[in-house]
C-alpha cells in the first residue's frame, strides 16, 4: 500500500496552466504535488502555436487578463524561469477587405483602452510595412509591440524544472472524496491526501466536470522546415490575418475559410495555422483543410510557396459553452478549483493564472477580474433553467 | 555538347536521366551548403530520406539532390544555414 | 465519393507485383515512385540510366517484371518522379511531384522497401561518409562510382553484395570491414536457400577475385574528415589502426518501413515486401502477390489467380543470416563518446540524450523539448538508437513519424496537387 504524504496542493494537469500553478504554488511555501496520466505538455500544450498576444483577444474581461499576463510574462522571462521560453516579437495584423479594416480599427480602440503594453507601431499599406513581399491582395497591415511567443512544451518544461512540486506521471486520477476538512485523491499511484486540488485537465475537465459545458476544439497546425532558398526574407513577426478578430467579437460570425496565423519559432521554423473543429479528435487532419489553410497563407505571403512542411498535427483547446474560460471553486466545494476551458488562450494566460491561483490557494484574495470566470456561472445556468 | 545543370553558375554537364547529386558527384562536388545547426549538407542515405543533401532550386526552394532529376538550365545554388539559435 | 483505383506506393519488385496481380484480378491501379524510373532499390537498373550496363545486368527476374508490367499498361498507371506524400483521416491520398493528385483509392499497398540502419558514428558526418544503399543506388543507376579509394564497413549481408557488384563493375572496394563473423557459421550458412547460397558463392568469388580485403570483427571507432580523404580509424581486438579512403560507406541493417502509414485507415491497407519484413528480394513478389490477394479479399472481390508461396523459408533464412552477421548494437552504442551526434536533423549528441532524459522524462519530451525525431527526418536515422540508448521507458512507437507527409513536400506542391476529384487525372506520359 503506497504511503500518504499530505500536501497542500494537488494539480491535477501537468500542462502550462497546471505547470505554472504548481510552481506558484510551490514558490508560495505550498507543499504540491503535480499529476497527469501521460506526462508534461501531452495536450494542447504541446500541440500548439504559442502566440502570447493581448490583440488576439476578445475585448473587455480576456483583453485585460491578457495584458496583466503578458507584461507578468515578460517579468517572469526577466527575472528567470521563462527567460529561455519566451521571446519578445512583433505581431503583424493584415487586412485584405473593408470588414476586415473596420476589425483593425476596433482593434486599435480596444488596445488603446486596454493600457501601454501592447502599441501601434505602423499603420498602413504593405509596402510601408516591415515585411518584405506581402502579398498583392493585403491592402493594409497595423505593426504591434510589445507581444511575444512561447512554444507551450518549452513554458511547460521550465516551470516543472524550477519549481520544488513533486511530479507524479504517469499516473491517471480516479477521483476524489471530502475527507474531514481535507480532500482524499485516488489515483494509478494509490490514495493522497491534500487540502486543495486543482484541475488543469484541459479538454480532460468534461469527465470529471460533466455540468462544465467543456467543448473539444481541434485545430490544424502546419510547421516547416528551418532550411530555406535564397527567395525568403525572414519574417520579422507573426503575421495574423484581420479576419481572425471578426471571430472573437461578441458576435462570433461562421467564416469560409479559416483566417491565417503565420507565426516564426525560434528555430527557424514557421507555425501555420489553424482550423476550429468540434468534432474532438487529436489525431485527425485532413488535406482539404490544410490546403485550405496554406492557400490563405500563401495569398498573404507568396514566398511561403518555397517552404516545405515538415509535419502536419492538430491539437484540442478546451472551449466552453459562452467563449470565456471556468478559473475558480466549484459550486459546493470550496477546496476544489477549476482552471480549464482556455480554447486557445491558455499559453497567454498561464502565467497570471498560475500567479492568481496561488494568491487563492494560500487564502489570499485574487484579481477580481477573475469573478467573470466563475465556474459557478454553469451552475447558476442549470439552476436557472430548471 | 553535353546538356548542363548551373551549380552556383557554374555549369555541370549530366548524363540523361541522372539526378543532381548524381551529376555533381562526377564533378567533384559533395559538399553542397551547410544547414542552420552546422552540419554540412551532403548525401546519406542517396533516397530522399535522410534530408541531408538539400540544395535551393532557383524558384522553388529547397530540394533533395539525390532525387531531382536533371534538366538543361536547372540552377542550383548552396544553402548557407542562416544560423538561427537551436 | 471514393475512386475505383488501388493505389500502390513504391514500384520495386513487390509493388509492381502487387500492382500485376491487381490488375490481373480487374483492379485499376495507381502506382506512385518517388525515383525518375521503376525497379525500386535492388532492380534500379531498370531506371535505363546507365549505359555501360556496368552496374550490373538486368536479372531475368527483373525483365520479367518490366514486360509483365507493360503488358497491362492499360490498367496499371505508373508515375515516376512522384512521391506518396500520405493518406489523411478521411482516406485521402496526396501525391506530389510530376503527376501530383489528391484522391481517395479503394485500397492502398505500402512498398516501400526496408529501412537502412546506419549507426551514429564519432565524424559520420560528412560529404564522404555514404550509406551503403547511396552507394549501390550510384552504381546501379549511373554504372560506376565515383571515388577510387572505397571502404564499406558495419555489418550484414549487403556489405558483401554492394562490395561484389562493385568487383564486377571493376570498381573494387579498398576494403570491407564486417563488425561481424559471418565466416565462423557455416553451419548456418548451409541451412539458407540454394537460390540465396548460389548468389552469396557469386559474391565471395567476385570479391575474392578482386583480391578485397575483408576483415571480420573490426569497428569503426572515428572517421576525420582530413582535407581531400578520410582517415578511418578502426579497432579489432584492442588494436588500432587507421586506414585513408576516399569514401567510407557505412550499413547496419535493414529494418521494416511503416514511416507514413497511418494507424487507423478509413481504407484497407497492406504492406508487401521488405518494408513489411525484411526477407530479401527472392521474397518480395511473392510478398506483393499475397498482398494484393489481401486487398482483393477485403474489398469483397473473387481472385483468379493460385495463392502465393509461403514465405516461411524466407523468414528462417533471415533468422540465419542474423546469426552468422550478429554485431552487439547496444555494445558499440554505449561505447560511443558523449558529443557523438546522434539527430543529425537537430544536432542532438548523446550527451543531450542523458539530459533529456533526465528525470520524469516521458517519450514526449524526449520527442517535444529533447527534439530526437523532431526533424525533417522524423527519427528514421536516429529514433532506432535512441530507443536502444535509452530503454524501454522511451520506446518511440508513438513518436515515430506516422504523420503525413512522409518527407518535407513544398508549399506549391502541396496546393499543385489537383484537387480532390474521384479519380487522379489520367497520366499523359
Amino acid at each position: 500500500m503506497a504511503t500518504t504524504p499530505t500536501y497542500d496542493v494537488i494539480v491535477v494537469g501537468a500542462g502550462i496552466v497546471g505547470a505554472s500553478i504548481a510552481w506558484h504554488a510551490s514558490k508560495n511555501g505550498l507543499r504540491t504535488a503535480v499529476l497527469d496520466a501521460s506526462g508534461p505538455a501531452a495536450g494542447a500544450s504541446g500541440a500548439s502555436d504559442g502566440a502570447v498576444s493581448v490583440s488576439s483577444k476578445k475585448p473587455g474581461t480576456m483583453m485585460e487578463l491578457a495584458t496583466d499576463s503578458l507584461l507578468y510574462c515578460s517579468e517572469l522571462a526577466r527575472e528567470g524561469v521563462l527567460r529561455s521560453a519566451f521571446r519578445k516579437r512583433p505581431t503583424f495584423f493584415f487586412a485584405s477587405t473593408e470588414e476586415e479594416a473596420a476589425a483593425l480599427d476596433r482593434l486599435r480602440s480596444a488596445l488603446g483602452e486596454a493600457g501601454p503594453a501592447v502599441s501601434v507601431v505602423r499603420d498602413g499599406s504593405p509596402d510601408t510595412s516591415a515585411i518584405a513581399g506581402i502579398g498583392g491582395a493585403v491592402a493594409r497591415v497595423v505593426e504591434l509591440t510589445g507581444e511575444g511567443h512561447m512554444l507551450g512544451y518549452e513554458a511547460t518544461a521550465a516551470f516543472l524544472a524550477d519549481s520544488r512540486a513533486d511530479r507524479l506521471w504517469p499516473c491517471r486520477f480516479h477521483g476524489y472524496e471530502a475527507s474531514g476538512n481535507d480532500l482524499r485523491v485516488s489515483t494509478d499511484l494509490g490514495g493522497f491526501e491534500a487540502r486543495q486540488l486543482v484541475f488543469a485537465t484541459g479538454v480532460g475537465t468534461a469527465q470529471i466536470f460533466p455540468e462544465i459545458p467543456i467543448i473539444p476544439r481541434s485545430g490544424q497546425l502546419i510547421i516547416t522546415d528551418r532550411t530555406t532558398g535564397s527567395g525568403w526574407h525572414d519574417l520579422p513577426g507573426c503575421l495574423t490575418s484581420a479576419a481572425y478578430l471578426l471571430s472573437k467579437s461578441d458576435k462570433p460570425r461562421p467564416l469560409g475559410t479559416a483566417p491565417v496565423v503565420i507565426d516564426p519559432v525560434h528555430t527557424g521554423q514557421l507555425l501555420i495555422g489553424s482550423s476550429r473543429e468540434d468534432h474532438g479528435s487529436v489525431s485527425q487532419t485532413d488535406f482539404a483543410t490544410v490546403r485550405q489553410i496554406l492557400q490563405s497563407a500563401v495569398a498573404c505571403l507568396p514566398a511561403l510557396a518555397q517552404r516545405r512542411v515538415i509535419r502536419v498535427f492538430a491539437g484540442l483547446r478546451a472551449a466552453t459553452g459562452d467563449g470565456y474560460p471556468v478559473v475558480g471553486t466549484v459550486a459546493g466545494a470550496p477546496n476544489v478549483y477549476l482552471a480549464s476551458g482556455f480554447e486557445g488562450d491558455g499559453i497567454c494566460l498561464a502565467p497570471l493564472i498560475g500567479r492568481e491561483m496561488a494568491k487563492l490557494l494560500s487564502g489570499q484574495p485574487a484579481l477580481a477580474a477573475l469573478d467573470r470566470l466563475s465556474p459557478r456561472r454553469f451552475a447558476k445556468a442549470e439552476a436557472s433553467a430548471r | 555538347m553535353k546538356p548542363t545543370i548551373l551549380w552556383n553558375g557554374r555549369e555541370v554537364p549530366f548524363a540523361p536521366g541522372e539526378t543532381a547529386a548524381q551529376a555533381l558527384a562526377r564533378a567533384g562536388i559533395r559538399h553542397f551548403g551547410t544547414s542552420a545547426t552546422g552540419q554540412p549538407y551532403a548525401v546519406l542515405c542517396g533516397i530522399g530520406q535522410c534530408q541531408n543533401c538539400l540544395v535551393d532550386v532557383a524558384g522553388k526552394g529547397a530540394q533533395e539532390a539525390c532525387l531531382l532529376p536533371c534538366s538543361a538550365g536547372l540552377a542550383l545554388t548552396s544553402i548557407q544555414g542562416a544560423g538561427h539559435e537551436q | 465519393m471514393s475512386s475505383d483505383k488501388i493505389l500502390v506506393v513504391g514500384a520495386g519488385p513487390a509493388g509492381l507485383r502487387a500492382a500485376i496481380t491487381l490488375a490481373d484480378n480487374g483492379q485499376r491501379v495507381v502506382v506512385a515512385e518517388q525515383a525518375a524510373g521503376i525497379g525500386g532499390a535492388v532492380y534500379a537498373m531498370l531506371r535505363g540510366v546507365d549505359r555501360s550496363g556496368k552496374g550490373g545486368a538486368i536479372p531475368p527476374e527483373a525483365q520479367a517484371l518490366a514486360s509483365d508490367l507493360a503488358a497491362r499498361r492499360g490498367m496499371i498507371d505508373i508515375r515516376c518522379s512522384t512521391s506518396f506524400a500520405g493518406l489523411d483521416y478521411t482516406g485521402a491520398a496526396l501525391l506530389v511531384g510530376r503527376n501530383g493528385a489528391i484522391f481517395r483509392p479503394k485500397a492502398v499497398i505500402f512498398a516501400t522497401g526496408a529501412r537502412e540502419l546506419v549507426r551514429p558514428r564519432p565524424g559520420w558526418i560528412g560529404p564522404r561518409v555514404t550509406t551503403a544503399g547511396a552507394l549501390q543506388v550510384e552504381l546501379k543507376t549511373t554504372g560506376t562510382v565515383g571515388q577510387s579509394r572505397i571502404v564499406l564497413a558495419g555489418s550484414g549481408p549487403l556489405l558483401y553484395a554492394i562490395g561484389a557488384q562493385m568487383a564486377r563493375a571493376g570498381r573494387p572496394p579498398l576494403a570491407i570491414l564486417d563488425e561481424a563473423f559471418p565466416f565462423r557459421h557455416p553451419f548456418a550458412a548451409m541451412g539458407l536457400p540454394v537460390a540465396i547460397l548460389r548468389e552469396a558463392a557469386g559474391y565471395v568469388a567476385s570479391l575474392w577475385l578482386a583480391r578485397v580485403r575483408i576483415l571480420s570483427g573490426v569497428t569503426v571507432e572515428r572517421i576525420d574528415h582530413a582535407g581531400e580523404a578520410l582517415e578511418i580509424r578502426t579497432s579489432h581486438k584492442g588494436r588500432f589502426q587507421t586506414i585513408t579512403a576516399d569514401r567510407l560507406a557505412l550499413h547496419d541493417g535493414l529494418a521494416r518501413n511503416d514511416y507514413g502509414i497511418p494507424e487507423s485507415a478509413a481504407v484497407p491497407i497492406a504492406l508487401a515486401g521488405d518494408c513489411r519484413e525484411v526477407l530479401g528480394r527472392w521474397a518480395a513478389e511473392s510478398d506483393g502477390r499475397r498482398a494484393a490477394r489481401d486487398i482483393l479479399g477485403a474489398l469483397g472481390s473473387t481472385r483468379t489467380d493460385k495463392p502465393s508461396a509461403s514465405l516461411a523459408g524466407y523468414a528462417s533464412a533471415q533468422k540465419r543470416l542474423a546469426v552468422m552477421f550478429a554485431s552487439d548494437q547496444q555494445d558499440h552504442l554505449k561505447a560511443l563518446p558523449e558529443d557523438t551526434v546522434l539527430c543529425r536533423c537537430e544536432n542532438r549528441t548523446l550527451g543531450d540524450l542523458r539530459c533529456a532524459t533526465a528525470d520524469h522524462a516521458t517519450p514526449r519530451s524526449l520527442r517535444l523539448n529533447g527534439r530526437y525525431g523532431m526533424g525533417p527526418c522524423q527519427g528514421r536515422f536516429c529514433l532506432d538508437w535512441v530507443e536502444k540508448l535509452a530503454g524501454e521507458p522511451f520506446g518511440t512507437q508513438s513518436t515515430r513519424g506516422n504523420r503525413w507527409p512522409l518527407r518535407p513536400i513544398s508549399v506549391a506542391d502541396i496546393l499543385a496537387a489537383d484537387p480532390l476529384s474521384p479519380n487522379p487525372p489520367s497520366n499523359t506520359k
